[in-house]
């Protein structure tokens, strides 16, 4: 009946603690025992005057729909430069290709007269990464783009944990407070 | 003199329509000079836009939906007052799937949700900040401003002028009696009456010119969305979406909570469910008289235990206890919770009744 209850268990240690609850206050009939639950928008306060801010929702990218963080790649060439030999190889040969496999992102192809051949990522998050591919072949362009491609806009930092989760563990935390009593 | 004048613009003209570059560059400003005249993009425009085309292929939208309309979605009433190319439409069909599918999935999910804690987590699934957070997700820029030479692709918007009260753009439109009196009490049990999904007073249409805020904009945008891929693609396609991109979103619900007295509350609980009487009794302690005691209290009705809270007091403890009690009462989840519009698909299994609760303790 009260799914977050848990059965007493042998553990439970019946202090000389006790407290009956009266009804008080029973007379006094007010739905405000949920105030500000409404719409916890920034201009409501609480009885205490504390202000709050609305709950939202939260992403979790790939739970649901994907979103392939990557919305714009720009190729910057020029004719002229030796080092774009391989840029101007790529967009002929291989661009037409990987914008067929990939439809989700927006490709743009400008000339950049007297300058090496770059590749730009833009990202949903606002950021920007830019790659150099001088003097690179077609096939390693290939890979350079599709390090962009996979990025998700954010600076690279070192994960520690295998996982991240927004939920609550399953197992729980352990506590000192439970389980049979030891003697010291 | 005239007529030597004449011959020779009639040669000059006859070079520029010889040249293919000079007569490109002639109808390329033509045609812009045409689309200047319209508030929004034309029609044609959607399938020139690789923009729009990245968008509808990374919100794996269906096929069946055409760049055109995809296109509307995105011109707000504030850019293109016509409703024939605006989304307005499109977005009040949105609105009302989004409500209707949100709602019933709260209801059905926690039945004995009090009221205004489902106002407040519908606001957090299909609110206008949620959904000017999703539009945000979806890579959907601005345009600076609306016109019809824009890229399609960008969402096109009349802005709110500089130093207006934002509160005062759109007319209150409310049922309910005095509704303009602010600061008179009204009931969670009115609201479901007068106001709208969030428990908020409902507002009409913003004044023409006047402009509308991002985040309006932005939520208007994804409603038109969803209700775009009801017509086109049909309604199990618009649930989908729904589920894979509004529902599929993280709520913790029961933070939502906030009881001002919960021990009273569980108090009324247990006589209104013939329960025993709930008393807190000490679980554990340790440190009781040093600066850090640590006390767990666990609420019993009988020899059943509601909830258990720990605190640095004893009363903390036993409010953190009520509490918890009150939200394993409140967040009560049936098996496998059905919605009433899973019977709309396909092969449906024959429909059980749904949970109904009293409701929420009125103390």
């Amino acid at each position: 009946m009260f799914p977050g209850g848990l059965p007493v268990g042998a553990s439970v240690q019946v202090g000389e603690y006790q407290e009956h609850f009266n009804y008080n206050d029973a007379g006094k009939s007010n739905q405000d025992d949920f105030v500000g639950q409404g719409k916890l928008s920034m201009d409501e306060k609480d009885m205490s005057g504390v202000f709050f801010e609305c709950e939202l929702t939260e992403a979790q990218n790939g739970v649901g729909a994907f979103i392939l963080q990557c919305k714009r790649l720009d190729f910057h060439y020029c004719n002229f430069g030796g080092s774009s030999r391989g840029m101007l190889s790529f967009l002929t040969t291989d661009l037409a290709a990987f914008a067929r496999e990939h439809p989700q992102i927006e490709i743009r192809v400008s000339p950049r007269p007297a300058k090496h051949p770059v590749i730009k990522g833009h990202y949903i998050n606002g950021q920007e990464k830019a790659i150099c591919v001088r003097n690179l072949e077609p096939s390693e362009i290939m890979k350079k783009t599709n390090i962009l491609k996979e990025a998700n806009g954010e600076k690279l930092k070192r994960t520690k944990k295998p996982v991240t989760s927004l939920n609550e563990s399953v197992r729980g935390i352990w506590s000192p407070y439970h389980g049979d009593l030891r003697g010291v | 003199m005239e007529q030597h004048c004449s011959f020779a613009a009639g040669n000059v003209e006859d070079a520029t329509f010889q040249d293919p570059d000079a007569m490109r560059h002639i109808r390329r400003a033509h045609k812009r000079k045409t689309q200047l005249q319209y508030p929004s993009p034309p029609v044609e425009a959607a399938t020139q836009s690789a923009k729009l085309a990245a968008l509808h292929a990374r919100l794996y939208l269906p096929s069946r939906l055409p760049l055109q309309t995809l296109a509307r979605t995105l011109v707000d009433a504030s850019a293109d007052s016509n409703v024939d190319f605006n989304n307005e439409s499109l977005a009040t069909l949105g609105h009302d799937l989004l409500a209707n599918y949100t709602s019933e999935h709260l209801i059905c999910t926690y039945p004995r949700l009090p009221l205004s804690v489902t106002f407040a987590a519908m606001y957090a699934y299909v609110g206008p900040k949620t959904l000017a957070a999703i539009s945000k997700e979806w890579g959907i820029d601005n345009a600076t401003v609306p016109g019809g030479e824009v890229d399609p692709g960008f969402l096109q918007f009349q802005r709110v002028a500089p130093g207006t009260a934002v509160e005062d753009i759109s007319q209150l439109k409310s049922s309910r009696p005095y509704a303009d009196q602010k600061k008179w009490r009204m009931t969670v049990s009115s609201k479901i009456f007068y106001d709208d999904e969030f428990g908020d007073a409902i507002k009409g249409s913003v004044a023409l010119g006047q402009g509308v805020t991002e985040e309006t904009a932005r939520a208007t945008f994804v409603r038109a969305v969803l209700g775009a891929i009801y017509l086109h693609a049909g309604r199990p396609a618009a649930k989908r979406f729904f589920e894979q991109h509004i529902l599929s979103r993280h709520l913790n619900v029961s933070e939502l909570f906030n009881f001002s007295q919960p021990a009273r509350d569980l108090a009324r609980l247990c006589a209104r469910e013939n329960f025993e009487a709930p008393v807190a009794k000490i679980v554990s302690e340790t440190g009781r008289k040093s600066r850090s005691p640590v006390f767990v209290v666990g609420i019993f009705s009988g020899q059943d235990k509601l909830g258990e809270g720990s605190g640095s007091s004893l009363m903390e403890a036993r409010e953190r206890a009520a509490l918890s009690a009150l939200k394993g009462w409140y967040l009560y989840t049936p098996l496998n919770p059905r919605v009433p519009s899973s019977m709309e698909e396909e092969g449906a299994a024959p429909w059980k009744p749904a949970h109904i609760d009293l409701g929420e303790v009125i103390v």
